[in-house]
């Protein structure tokens, strides 16, 4: 039986017991206090010597009594001190005997002195302890063998290991076994008469989650958890990330899934398949079953915390609509026919050689997808490059992250960010831009939140409120609510009052960056048009405000830029990373812990299926085309001579299909129709392909134009590698055998021998070896050397055997740093008297992209339909009333959507979601994309917003 | 309906301008241009290059801006 719930003390591995590792053992600091990097030859941690139990031990200063006996292999009964939390002293447990010292100090509270001598066992601490249990189990049902944690219970384990045999007091008396159970959630149930109290719960939504939706009510005998202000959990701030149910000693807070099936039998750590953040998790199961998903305590990117998605929305993988076998028709019009894999894998090959024999090479291509692993896209490209034999590969990423892989290849030389995660703990200044953490990136969200907690400072610039605005404990010094499209206007004008007030760091542009460009890009920046007194007229942000924010973070200490889709969206989104990248380099905010340029990737391998050459300009490694050496690299190692042109981008794909000339497509987990902007023109375009193949797990919207649907698999059923936004390569673990019979990577290298391509690999490792044969910053990379260390941040190579946490540390990767001229552009999408509000768009925390997983969980339960936020004034003047649906109309087309009236949004801004395809936010949205990148422009619409019709109302609440 | 429609060039008009804004801050109009040609030469498929090209032999680019049009004529008599 699994014990994850009883937690070793004697490794850091939750984010707290993570934090005090690096600030209190490392250098000394609380975690309480803003603790500063401190190089590893200047740490000296002062070592305290005292004696446990008659053995002498030595632990650093600061170190609590329960730690230190821990480490040495001495366990002191405890309930309410667990690694993961700060400890609190409640339980009465922990009980300890100092010589010298009066009384019995709780060994979770007390820090180790030199000299201390400590007992931990005697007659009268385990008598205490007996009667500390005893008092417990007096209001504790007796109902171990068919409690759902039979076995897995710490109130059980003390109970046997104090050694109770008797409870005095009887069960007749005021007792809370009758309290009703809390079963509104979804996913959890809490069950009063099994709560003991000891407020990890409460603590772990305070330390770890940073909710704080938990508290308890009443006092003395009477105190019951309570999730606020509603006291019921759906209804409450909960946010359902499980931090809770993890804490729980006992079976008050549970798993429903453990309810009702029982508690899993064995582990599997793998890798989330939802956002960048790349959560480990155990996947726990009996037998194929999978009972729960609990996030990894030693997951690197993670720290054993997880949201709602990952911890809980996993249910999909199981649903009843995901089709198990091939369908096939020839014509769209025609119903779909299931047949065999070997008529599926037969016909996509000889369709596919049939159209390149009658329309040339180029009229074929491949879409791949960041959900899927780096081992799928690698073999996508491949399949594209040496059996399509051309280049027209794009990915998923084109409408998300392009501008960031263009941006920062430019400016630093790689298309990655360059901190891990944990350089946050190191951040004085935090700076966020067009991402909203909390919601989009839940765990990181949580883990700058902290951060924020201990007293770094906050700059946000969003055009809506997002909730770091102002949550618990929290508030931005600096909220630049900018006008939607105006990024790189404001990012100029921060440049240029650092620049005139004489901020920048010139040594670090002195040391590190290309001298001509810097100069070059100072008379542009110092033009009187970028000074922000200019500027605010365009941004709507004052002059003093993006002044001070300026200041605050050219001056502030290690600063950190943390950005999203808000920034890569737009019509501009490549001149606003090249800004960002600006702004990193003239402050050295570069090559440090606690600073650096950090893109939140959106999907789960955003930055791998870029990092494989899912481009069509570029091999692995982000080397292009055209590169000679490279590709003789590439045309050895896989015995066909490689186009060196670039292929077509997906935009320009299915321009070349409406026009004719492009007329087959493979499409590897994404859907087009919901994805891509302008619906009708892509539609338009795979109705004019003649063969259309999508493999996915779901028949998704795109499948109503195919002619071929391949059945894919969950990340549960496969084998691989993520690469989440810290370029942290991890492997995804198969738990179950794949559902439909055969893994993706499978699949692709059948269609590629049936169309007489030798291509040959026995397990995805096979792949990444070749990966690493070809790509130089994987050259370190393996299965076997990921399954040692956990994770690995590439480059990983002779230079950094073991990865690379902090790029750019001693120089560039391209050498110098590189300045780009930034001139703001205003996007040609304008507000008019028929359209006079702007729409942007964005994620909520319980659904991710176009829904297609998470609107088959019962997440649904907290949304079951996208939502437009309208301010009061605009709501006002079109006689919109909240909470009814309304019709947003723009130049392209309509949808609709329900309203909700909130000053997070300014008047003239409105902001909806877009998970679910009823409400047709793709129709809504224009075709405009980045100039470098083609990355469609979702953030900025003009659109009116009016009340719904009567009649389409009904019709649409019929539906 | 005029060439710019009937023979598909809207959408290669429209993107080669938004590029063309990027670059005309450059100090000098050789670097603008310069920049202009690289990337259509880096980003752009052969078939897209190719359309461009012809746009302008039979327009004289009317609708591109003047410095997009001379890294088109660059790319033109490089290719």
């Amino acid at each position: 039986m699994l014990t994850d719930r009883r937690i070793d003390l004697g490794t850091p591995g939750s984010p707290i017991e993570w934090i005090k590792y690096r600030n209190g053992h490392k250098n000394g600091a609380t975690q309480n206090k803003m603790a500063r990097f401190v190089p590893e030859s200047e740490i000296q941690p002062k070592i305290v010597t005292l004696t446990i139990d008659g053995i002498e031990v030595s632990v650093p200063e600061g170190t609590s009594l329960l730690r230190a006996a821990a480490l040495h292999g001495i366990m002191i009964p405890k309930l309410c001190a667990t690694e993961s939390l700060e400890p609190f002293g409640s339980c009465r447990l922990c009980l300890v005997e100092i010589e010298g010292k009066r009384g019995y100090p709780a060994s979770c509270t007390t820090q180790v002195e030199q000299g201390m001598k400590v007992k931990t066992f005697s007659e009268k601490l385990a008598k205490l302890r007996r009667n500390v249990m005893e008092l417990y189990i007096s209001d504790h049902p007796l109902d171990c063998l068919m409690c759902p944690v039979d076995g897995d219970c710490e109130l059980q384990d003390m109970a046997g290991a104090v050694g109770l045999r008797d409870v005095r007091y009887g069960f007749s008396g005021k007792n809370h076994l009758t309290s009703p159970k809390d079963k509104t959630n979804p996913y959890f149930t809490f069950d009063p008469s099994k709560c003991i109290v000891c407020f990890r719960c409460v603590r772990a939504c305070d330390e770890i989650q940073g909710t704080l939706a938990l508290t308890a009510r009443h006092r003395g005998f009477d105190s019951v958890i309570t999730p606020g202000p509603t006291h019921e959990f759906l209804s409450s701030e909960c946010v359902s990330c499980g931090a809770c149910v993890m804490a729980c000693p006992t079976a008050a807070l549970i798993e429903d899934t453990v309810i009702e099936k029982g508690l899993p039998l064995k582990s599997t750590i793998t890798t989330c398949a939802y956002c960048g953040v790349g959560c480990s998790f155990e996947a726990q199961t009996q037998g194929y079953e999978v009972i729960r998903m609990v996030p990894y305590k030693n997951g690197h990117a993670n720290h054993g915390h997880s949201c709602v998605k990952g911890r809980f929305a996993w249910t999909y993988a199981l649903s009843p609509e995901r089709p198990l076998k091939p369908l096939l028709r020839k014509k769209i019009e025609d119903p779909w026919k299931e047949v065999s894999w070997e008529e599926a894998i037969a016909y996509v090959a000889s369709e596919f050689k049939r159209i390149a024999d009658k329309y040339g090479r180029n009229s074929i291509g491949a879409v791949s997808s960041s959900r899927c692993t780096n081992e799928e896209d690698f073999l996508v490209q491949k399949l594209v490059r040496a059996v399509f034999h051309n280049n027209n590969i794009d990915t998923c990423a084109r409408v998300c992250h392009s501008p960031t892989g263009y941006g920062l290849k430019a400016a630093f030389g790689t298309s990655a960010g360059t901190n891990p995660f944990d350089s946050i703990q190191f951040s004085d200044v935090i700076f966020v831009i067009g991402a909203n953490p909390t919601d989009g990136h839940p765990v990181f969200g949580s883990q700058m939140k902290r951060r924020l907690r201990q007293g770094a400072r906050l700059i946000v610039a969003d055009p809506r409120k997002i909730d770091l605005v102002k949550t618990p404990h929290i508030r931005a010094d600096y909220h630049l609510q900018l006008k939607p499209g105006t990024n790189v206007a404001l990012l100029n004008a921060i440049a240029y009052t650092i620049l005139e007030e004489g901020l920048e760091d010139r040594k670090f542009i002195e040391e590190k960056c290309d001298k001509v460009s810097f100069e070059k890009w100072m008379q542009f920046i110092r033009k009187p048009e970028n000074a922000p007194e200019a500027v605010q007229e365009i941004t709507g942000v004052p002059a003093e405000t993006i002044r001070a924010a300026a200041r605050l973070y050219a001056t502030g200490g290690n600063a950190a830029i943390y950005y999203g889709l808000g920034v890569t969206e737009h019509s501009q989104g490549t001149t606003a990373v090249l800004a960002i990248a600006n702004l990193a380099m003239l402050t050295g905010n570069v090559g440090k812990e606690g600073a650096g340029v950090n893109p939140l990737r959106g999907q789960n391998n955003v930055q791998g299926s870029c990092d494989m050459g899912s481009f069509p300009h570029e091999f692995s490694g982000y080397r292009h085309v055209s590169d000679f050496e490279t590709r003789m690299l590439f045309e050895q190692a896989w015995n066909v001579p490689l186009d060196p042109e670039p292929g077509l981008r997906i935009t320009n794909m299915l321009t070349e299909a409406v026009y004719g000339n492009f007329k087959g497509i493979y499409v590897h987990g994404e859907d087009l129709t919901q994805s891509d902007p302008d619906s009708n023109h892509v539609i338009q375009a795979l109705k004019s392909m003649e063969l259309v193949v999508l493999h996915d797990i779901f028949l998704n919207e795109m499948s109503k134009y195919c002619h071929v649907f391949l059945p894919g698999c969950s990340f549960l059923e496969k084998d691989g590698t993520f690469t989440n936004a810290e370029r942290r390569i991890q492997r995804v673990r198969k738990v179950m055998p794949p559902l439909c019979g055969k893994q993706e990577w499978e699949v692709i290298q059948e269609i590629a021998q049936a169309m007489g391509y030798p291509m040959h690999y026995n397990h995805p490792s096979e792949i990444m070896d070749e990966i690493a044969r070809l790509t130089p910053t994987f050259r370190g990379v393996s299965y076997e050397k990921l399954d040692k260390l956990g994770s690995i941040q590439w480059p990983c190579n002779e230079q950094a055997t073991e990865g690379t946490p902090v790029m750019h540390k001693e120089k560039f990767f391209r050498g110098l740093g590189q300045f780009h001229i930034t001139g703001y552009v205003p996007t040609p999408e304008k507000p008019s008297r028929r359209f006079p509000l702007i729409l942007t768009t964005g994620r909520i925390l319980h659904h991710y992209n176009v829904g297609t997983q998470t609107r088959r969980t019962q997440n649904v339960i907290w949304f079951k339909e996208d939502i437009l936020e309208i301010h009061p004034s605009d709501a006002e003047e079109r006689g919109i009333k909240d909470g009814e649906l309304v019709e947003v109309t723009s130049r392209k087309g309509s949808g609709t959507f329900r309203c909700k009236i909130t000053e997070r949004v300014q008047p003239g801004t409105v902001y909806a979601t877009f998970h679910f395809p009823e409400s047709r936010a793709n129709i809504v949205t224009t075709e405009i994309s980045d100039w470098a990148t083609n990355c469609p422009e979702y953030k900025v619409t003009a659109v009116q917003v009016s009340p719904l019709a009567k009649e389409a109302k009904e019709k649409t609440v019929a539906c | 309906m005029n060439i710019v429609m009937k023979e598909g060039y809207e959408d290669l008009i429209f993107m080669a301008n938004q590029i063309g804004d990027f670059f005309k801050n450059y100090p000098t109009t050789e670097e603008a241009v310069e920049g202009i040609a690289n990337h259509l030469r880096k980003f752009w498929s052969p078939s897209m290059r190719q359309r461009i090209i012809s746009y302008v032999e039979k327009t004289e680019g009317g609708e591109l801006a003047p410095l997009v049009r001379l890294a088109v004529e660059k790319l033109k008599s490089s290719s």
